[in-house]
């Protein structure tokens, strides 16, 4: 049995506000082994980027307050680590890339400038003009033109595509052993898009690194991730590999977001659309917090007390419903 | 959505022509941007046209210039068979009733300190209609976008996204137009909540025979509620037919690359899978547009002539297609 490189157990994040307390992340548990992909997907608010912010201790605190869990990444335990501690093991070990490649990278210092930092930051021994070499190698890597000539200019003089290859070469810089990647492509144009989803892949398998992949767009993450967990108030309400949950999802929420995408090879006459609104988080609904959106569950009493815990449904597939048995019927009624 | 084969256009552009003057600090004269160039484009009432392309193709100046926010330096514009192209401020008045644009964005579009009902009140207000007639007007606005009647107290910052683009779309239907032109109307919008707006949107046509100009660089959304499809490059429309055509055997390398760059759920649920082409470069700069072809620099099937001739759009099966080697690849294969 292989050990896992990433366990978090249980994890719970909230934020206190002055005026309430939102319970951002409610017990989340999940694994990820070396070389995997996990894709974590949910609308805005389902607590899918605090999960993976707080592992990395960078939420502020206050307000925000990590409640109770574990993070172990290869046996240690992140989150009562001082700062200090998680700046070594961050952009080493694990790095991450994030929504908008302008405001990671610093307008005034070449990019060449910048990767070498990240490599001096980790490697102060090496000598400049290795960390030079090295820079060019990666911004080859991820498939800059010309890399020797974009070495020596200034983000501006990137296009947002390119920008965001050469956030994923800093990223890459130290050979992590987990890339986390936040939205890295939600700010990109499609064909953009394709190139620079290409590009992660070639990096995760150039470096062998394990990834996790954090977006709204479900389509994104059919491509590039071997499991996903979906997300919903924060918890998970569905887990499991990436067939399962896009051929025989169990959870209705997964099954209404599904159902709620255009598809460009097939037209549906009417979309499904999931009444109602995402919750307020600082006022979840009691029980299962999908209850008032719920096609199949909806109005039963054990839906509104009783919050489901994530169970069994398949092989390493898990969803958090009282119904799942009946979640998966109204799906194949629906005959989507 | 509507078959409206003999009726006669709404809508009429022809050669439409649109730049931008853009002063540089420091240089002498100022540069013309064309941002729409020669397009010529018509919409039927009930019909749905979607335009798509990437940032900076040009669509919104399109959209703008058709509802005549802006002014083309080239063409002309005609609505309801009248010729709009140069009417000034005061001439376009009454035809503002018309037509109504929707924007992207829904926090920055509503007065946040207005309530819904002064919010709503205003189109009434500019267009000298009494107080009388618009407040029995404005209930019916609010039930006709599904939102409950106490909402005319509330604030805008007192709703969710989903909420306020109903909002919006309440507002521009407040003097019955005939035509809306739809600017990225679900692309701020969470998934779940898109599909809701996608099908009030499909409702409300339906219901008042509206007919819609859709701009969306989302081209799976376009595919959802489009009759026609156009698809902008570089200021120009390179490819325009009807929904099905333009989906299913896509002519132009660009359309074809576009489809090609969009993550589709259906290989993850094993029921189609394709090749898929990925452009190489980014978008060239629209103040120095490459001769001859503008998709050229980034396009697999170009030659010499290509470089030295500008394909003008030409009928290729159903569709117009601008591009000198037309033809639909065999992309899409079903999994056997």
């Amino acid at each position: 049995m292989q050990v896992p490189l990433l366990t978090v157990e249980n994890l719970s994040v909230r934020f206190n506000m002055p005026d309430q307390v939102i319970n951002a992340v409610n017990g989340v548990s999940f694994s990820l082994n070396t070389g995997e992909t996990l894709g974590i997907v949910g609308e805005s608010g389902s607590g899918k980027t605090v999960t993976v912010l707080s592992i990395l201790g960078l939420i502020p605190k206050p307000p925000g307050e990590i409640t109770g869990g574990r993070a172990l990444f290869e046996g240690q335990d992140l989150l009562p680590l001082s700062t200090e501690a998680l700046r070594s093991i961050r952009g080493q070990e694990i790095s991450m890339v994030f929504q908008d490649p302008m405001t990671s990278l610093n307008p005034v210092i070449k990019v060449g400038e910048q990767l070498r930092e990240a490599l001096w930051t980790h490697n102060p021994s090496d000598s400049r003009s290795n960390h030079r070499r090295r820079g060019v190698e990666l911004l080859d890597m991820v498939g800059i033109p010309q890399p020797e000539r974009r070495y020596n200019q200034f983000p501006h003089e990137y296009s947002g595509g390119m920008r965001q290859r050469a956030m994923i070469a800093m990223a890459m810089a130290n050979r992590p052993k987990l890339l986390i990647a936040d939205e890295p492509t939600t700010a990109l144009d499609v064909t953009i898009q394709a190139q620079v989803i290409e590009t992660l892949k070639a990096a995760r398998q150039e470096t062998g690194a394990a990834s996790i992949l954090i977006t709204h767009d479900l389509g994104l993450v059919s491509q590039i991730a071997d499991r996903v967990i979906v997300m919903y108030a924060g918890r998970i309400v569905e887990e499991g590999r990436i067939g399962d949950i896009f051929s025989r999802p169990r959870h209705p929420y997964t099954i209404g977001l599904l159902a709620s995408i255009p598809s460009i090879t097939q037209r549906r006459t009417k979309l499904y659309s999931i009444p109602g609104q995402p919750p307020d988080m600082a006022n979840v609904p009691p029980g299962c917090p999908f209850h008032p959106r719920c096609a199949v569950g909806g109005e039963r009493s054990v839906c509104r007390s009783d919050s489901p815990r994530l169970a069994e449904v398949g092989t390493r597939h898990q969803a958090a419903c009282h119904f799942t048995e009946e979640a998966a019927s109204w799906l194949t009624g629906r005959a989507t | 959505m509507n078959t409206a084969a003999a009726q006669k256009p709404i809508l009429d552009i022809r050669d439409i022509t649109t730049s931008y003057h853009i002063r540089r600090s420091g240089a002498q004269k100022a540069t013309t941007l064309v941002a729409v160039e020669d397009v010529t484009l018509s919409i039927k009432p009930g019909e749905t046209v979607g335009l798509v392309g990437e940032s900076g193709c040009g669509k919104s100046t399109l959209g703008r210039t058709i509802i005549r926010l802006l002014e083309p330096s080239a063409g002309m514009v005609s609505f309801a068979g009248q010729d709009i192209t140069h009417f000034n401020h005061q001439e376009m008045r009454p035809l503002r009733q018309e037509m109504q644009i929707v924007f992207q964005d829904p926090y920055a579009s509503l007065n946040p300190r207005f309530r819904v009902r002064q919010i709503l009140y205003e189109p009434f207000r500019i267009h000298g209609i009494s107080k009388a007639v618009a407040s029995q007007k404005i209930p019916e606005l609010l039930s006709l976008v599904q939102l409950p009647p106490d909402s005319l107290r509330r604030f805008p910052h007192e709703f969710s996204g989903g909420q306020r683009q109903r909002i919006a779309i309440a507002r521009a239907l407040a003097l019955e137009p005939s035509f809306l032109v739809l600017d990225e109307p679900v692309s701020a919008l969470d998934v779940s909540i898109q599909a809701q707006i996608l099908n009030l949107l499909e409702d409300l046509q339906t219901e008042l025979g509206l007919a819609y100009l859709f701009i969306a660089h989302d081209l799976s959304v376009v595919g959802q509620v489009s009759d026609r499809v156009a698809v902008m490059y570089l200021g120009r429309i390179v490819e325009e037919g009807p929904r099905d055509a333009v989906f299913n055997s896509p002519q132009h390398p660009y359309t074809i690359a576009l489809l090609s760059a969009i993550p589709d759920i259906s290989a993850a649920q094993g029921r189609q899978t394709r090749e898929r082409t990925i452009l190489v470069g980014d978008l060239p700069n629209p103040l120095d547009p490459p001769s001859g072809c503008r998709f050229r620099t980034r396009c697999w099937r170009g030659d010499q002539l290509c470089v030295e001739q500008d394909p003008p759009l030409a009928p290729v099966s159903d569709s117009l297609v601008a591009c000198h080697y037309p033809g639909a690849e065999n992309h899409w294969s079903a999994r056997s």
